[in-house]
C-alpha cells in the first residue's frame, strides 16, 4: 500500500477491500521503524489514529463514506495545534507547548474522515530566524529518503521526507517562501501552496500573518487537490480565510497556455535545465508556450522585507527575552536581532509595492493559465553543509517572491532526477484562487510523464 | 565591517541600534555578522526606496473595523496563549 496515490487507496477503503483500522496499523508500524531512519517524525499519534480509524471503519460499514479522504491516515507539520499532543514548532523553546484545540486544517480533515497518524517535523519557527542549514531543528535534520547523505529542502522537512518515504499518504505543509515547493521538489512529491486566505491558518504557528499557506505534499497533483477540497474555506477564526468557495474539479481535457519568463533558468544546475527544457518539450503537447516579460519590480527585496519584519514582530517576545539563544542553528539565535533596524518606513514601502506587484503579475497571468518555471534550481542540497552558501550567489527566486508575496497558488511535481540521482521538478503558478488550473496543468503533465510513480528503496 | 568597505553612516547608525539593544548578550563575532546583515538589509531597503510610487499606491488592505456581535460571535479572533508544560524549556 506505500505509495499508493490516495486516490487508489481511497477506492479500496470504499470497496472495503482495504479497512481504515489495517491502513492506520499499516502505516503506524511504518512511522515508529522508518521514523527514526529519516528523522522525520516529532511524535506518532497512534491512539489517536486507532480511535479515529475505528471510527471511520464503523461509519463505512454504516454506509455513511465521507468520501476520497475517508479513512485515509496523514501527518501533519508540527506548527498545527493538536489537542492531546505537543506542538513544538520545531524548535526547542517550545518542545513541551501543548494547545487544548485542533488547528482548523486538523479538524477539516477530521470531518473528512482522515486518520492523524502523526505530527512532523520541521525547521525550528518555519525557518522565520534566517537558517541556513538542513540542522535547523530541534529535532535534527530530515534525511532525504532518495540519497542518506542528501537534506530534504524545509522547512515542511518531515512532511516532504515522511510522503517519500511512505510513511504517510499525504502530509500538511506551510509555506511562507519556498516551505512546501522546497521539499515537495527535493523529494520528488507533488506540493501545492494554495492561494493565501484559501486555507485557514487558525491553529497554525503564525510565522508572517500576510504570507502563511498551508497546503498538501502527496505522490500526484491530484492528490492534492483532493486534499485541498477538504482543508479549503471561510473560517470565523481566521478572518483572511477566503469566503470563495472552493471545489476540487479536475478538468480533463483542457489545452493550456503557458507562459515563460525569459532567463528562468539561469543559475541552474545543468541537469535542472535540462529537464525543464525537456519538460517543455511534454507541455507542448497540451498546450502552448509564450515568452512573457515581468514588469522591472523588485520583486525579491518586496518579500524579504515583509517576511522578515512580520517574522521578528510575530516572536517579539522569544526574541526580547532572549529565547532564541535556545534555538538549535547559531545563526538563528542572532540573525533576527537584525531585524529590528529594518525602518518602518522601508517595510510600508514594501507593503504598497507588493499591492503593485499583485496588480501587475495579475495583469501578466490572466493571458495565462500558469507560468511555467524549474520548482528548484538545484537537487537537494548536502546534509552538514551550509544550503545558502551552497547555492550560486547570484540565484535568484523571482517565482518564490512573486507567488508568495502576490499569494499566489503554484503546484510542482517531478520532472527527473540530476547527476546525484535526486529528484528535480517543475512548477505551474497561476492567477490568484486557480488551484483547479494548475492542478490540472500539473496532473496533464504527470499523465504524459511517469516521474511520480518512481520511488527511493525504503525498506 | 571589512576594510575595503565604503564607510556607510545610514548602515553604521541602523546598527548601532542592534549593538544598543543587543550587544551585552552577543559576542563580538556576532555582531560582526550582524553588522553585515544589517548593511545588506540596507541594500534591499535602497532598492524598494529607488521605485516611485504616487499618493494613491496604498498597501492591500487588511484592516476592517472590528465589532463583537453577541451573541452570535464565533470565537477569539486570534490564537490563543499556548499551555506551558513543566518540561518547556522557556
Amino acid at each position: 500500500m506505500i505509495f499508493t496515490p490516495v486516490r487508489e487507496l481511497a477506492a479500496l477503503v470504499r470497496s472495503r477491500k482495504v479497512s481504515p483500522v489495517e491502513l492506520a496499523e499499516h502505516f503506524l508500524e511504518r512511522l515508529e521503524r522508518l521514523g527514526p531512519k529519516y528523522n522525520c517524525v516529532v511524535t506518532v499519534m497512534r491512539k489517536h489514529a486507532l480511535t479515529q480509524a475505528r471510527r471511520a471503519e464503523g461509519e463505512i460499514a454504516a454506509g455513511r463514506y465521507c468520501g476520497p479522504l475517508h479513512g485515509i491516515p496523514y501527518g501533519a507539520k508540527d506548527l498545527l495545534a493538536t489537542a492531546g499532543a505537543p506542538t513544538t514548532w520545531g524548535a526547542a523553546p517550545y518542545k513541551a507547548q501543548h494547545f487544548d484545540f485542533d488547528a482548523t486544517v486538523i479538524r477539516r480533515l477530521e470531518e473528512a474522515g482522515a486518520v492523524l497518524v502523526a505530527k512532523l517535523a520541521m525547521i525550528e519557527l518555519a525557518g522565520g530566524m534566517g537558517y541556513r542549514q538542513p540542522t535547523a531543528s530541534f529535532t535534527g535534520p530530515c534525511v532525504n529518503p532518495w540519497d542518506a547523505n542528501a537534506w530534504t529542502g524545509g522547512s515542511s522537512s518531515g512532511s516532504g521526507a515522511a510522503v517519500c518515504s511512505g510513511l504517510v499518504p499525504f502530509a500538511i505543509g506551510s509555506e511562507t517562501w519556498g516551505s512546501i515547493l522546497s521539499p515537495a521538489g527535493y523529494c520528488g512529491l507533488a506540493g501545492l501552496r494554495p492561494t493565501y486566505g484559501r486555507v485557514s491558518r487558525h491553529g497554525a504557528m503564525a510565522l508572517c500573518w500576510s504570507l502563511d499557506k498551508l497546503g498538501p505534499l502527496a505522490q500526484t497533483a491530484d492528490d492534492c487537490g483532493l486534499v485541498l477540497d477538504a482543508i479549503a474555506g471561510a473560517d470565523p477564526r481566521d478572518p483572511t480565510a477566503s469566503e470563495r468557495p472552493y471545489r476540487y474539479e479536475t478538468m480533463d481535457d483542457k489545452r493550456f497556455r503557458f507562459g515563460l519568463i525569459p532567463g528562468v533558468t539561469e543559475g541552474c544546475e545543468e541537469a535542472v535545465t535540462e529537464n525543464f527544457t525537456r519538460s517543455l518539450g511534454v507541455l507542448k503537447k497540451i498546450g502552448t508556450i509564450e515568452e512573457v516579460t515581468l514588469p522591472d519590480l523588485p520583486y525579491e527585496q518586496i518579500t524579504r522585507t515583509i517576511l522578515q519584519v512580520e517574522a521578528v514582530s510575530a516572536f517579539e517576545d522569544l526574541i526580547g527575552s532572549g529565547g532564541i539563544a535556545g534555538l538549535t542553528a547559531p545563526e538563528d539565535r542572532y540573525t533576527p536581532y537584525a531585524r529590528e533596524a529594518i525602518l518602518a518606513q522601508d517595510y510600508l514601502k514594501a507593503v504598497r509595492l507588493r499591492a503593485v506587484m499583485a496588480r501587475e503579475i495579475d495583469r501578466v497571468l490572466r493571458h495565462f493559465d500558469a507560468l511555467v518555471a524549474p520548482g528548484r534550481i538545484n537537487e537537494a542540497p548536502v546534509l552538514g553543509q551550509e544550503f545558502r552558501s551552497a547555492l550560486r550567489a547570484t540565484a535568484k527566486d523571482v517565482m518564490g517572491a512573486i507567488g508568495n508575496g502576490a499569494g499566489l497558488p503554484a503546484v510542482c511535481v517531478p520532472n527527473g532526477f540530476g547527476v546525484r540521482g535526486l529528484p528535480t521538478s517543475v512548477q505551474f503558478m497561476g492567477r490568484a484562487w486557480e488551484e483547479n488550473t494548475v492542478l490540472a496543468a500539473a496532473r496533464a503533465y504527470q499523465s504524459l510523464t511517469d516521474w511520480h510513480t518512481r520511488h527511493p528503496k525504503v525498506d | 565591517m571589512s576594510e575595503t568597505a565604503k564607510p556607510d553612516p545610514e548602515a553604521d547608525a541602523l546598527f548601532e541600534i542592534v549593538r544598543l539593544r543587543y550587544g551585552d548578550r552577543l559576542t563580538t563575532a556576532q555582531l560582526d555578522e550582524l553588522r553585515k546583515i544589517v548593511a545588506g538589509q540596507l541594500e534591499v531597503a535602497r532598492v524598494l526606496r529607488a521605485v516611485a510610487l504616487t499618493n494613491a499606491d496604498e498597501p492591500i488592505q487588511p484592516f476592517a473595523p472590528y465589532r463583537e456581535e453577541s451573541p452570535l460571535t464565533p470565537g477569539p479572533l486570534t490564537l490563543p496563549s499556548p499551555q506551558r508544560g513543566e518540561g518547556d524549556a522557556r
